[in-house]
């Protein structure tokens, strides 16, 4: 029997770091969501890898918080690891 | 106790079982209604005084039905008021007007090919009486379709979405 076709949000899902990084920088979903002019659930539906940013927006949030866009989004899931090696130690 | 305006407000933020059931009940009461109506109260299988309150009924469920059901759609447009919206309100939208587009489309094909197929035995005579429910499906369902769409495919909100 054929496997049963994986739903879309798994086909499309994108890992991100998001809440990692808006708490190291203080920042509520609404803080973020008026930065970036979206809507504060928008802002939720991505860090729950339900919504996939458009390039756009992934770039503008890698820009939000000055690191590299796959700093944030990644295919793969991310290990563990501290938001501080993701930063040039010179912005540290 | 809640107004009626509170409630209206209150609209937008329904969970997506409670909106899947308001469709279910916007588009299920009057096509029933006029089911019931030709299978039952026309052969006279059943009497029109207990038929009339299944009646209201049933329209008073379709009506309550695609006021919330509007009152989503509007809810969730009118929350951009001032400013666009984001990508992903866009995307949503785009996906209800197409989900909407492609019901409109299979259910009008489906009834000229019912048409049609009936029509090969004998012709068949419309009067203004069997377009009457017609007419009415049409100017009650159709502008609300994409509203309906949205209200069934939008994702709930998690608990945790605090703004």
């Amino acid at each position: 029997m054929a496997p049963a076709p994986k739903p879309r949000a798994d086909r499309e899902l994108v890992h991100n770091r998001l809440p990692l990084l808006r708490a190291d920088r203080g920042m509520s979903r609404s803080d973020l969501a008026a930065a970036l002019g979206i809507h504060y659930q928008t802002v939720g539906y991505i860090e729950r890898g339900e919504y996939a940013p458009s390039l756009h927006l992934a770039l503008r949030i890698a820009k939000l918080f000055d690191v590299p866009v796959e700093a944030i989004f990644a295919l793969e899931p991310f290990g563990q690891l501290r938001v501080e090696s993701l930063l040039e130690p010179s912005t540290r | 106790m809640a107004s009626p305006l509170s409630l209206y407000r209150r609209l937008p933020y329904l969970g997506r079982r409670a909106r899947r059931l308001l469709v279910a009940g916007a588009f299920g009461g009057y096509p029933l209604l006029q089911l019931g109506y030709s299978l039952l109260v026309a052969p006279g299988r059943l009497p029109q005084p207990i038929w009339a309150p299944i009646a209201v009924l049933l329209f008073s469920l379709s009506l309550i039905g695609v006021f919330a059901i509007y009152g989503y759609g509007q809810g969730r447009i009118g929350e951009a008021r001032g400013r666009d919206l984001d990508e992903r309100q866009r995307a949503m939208r785009d996906r209800a007007l197409v989900t909407s587009y492609g019901i409109a489309t299979t259910v009008i094909g489906l009834g000229v090919a019912g048409f049609a197929l009936l029509a090969l035995d004998k012709p068949i005579v419309l009067g203004f009486g069997d377009l009457v429910p017609v007419v009415i499906g049409i100017g009650l369902y159709l502008p609300f379709l994409p509203f309906a769409s949205l209200a069934w495919i939008e994702p709930d909100a998690p608990a945790d979405d605090e703004a």
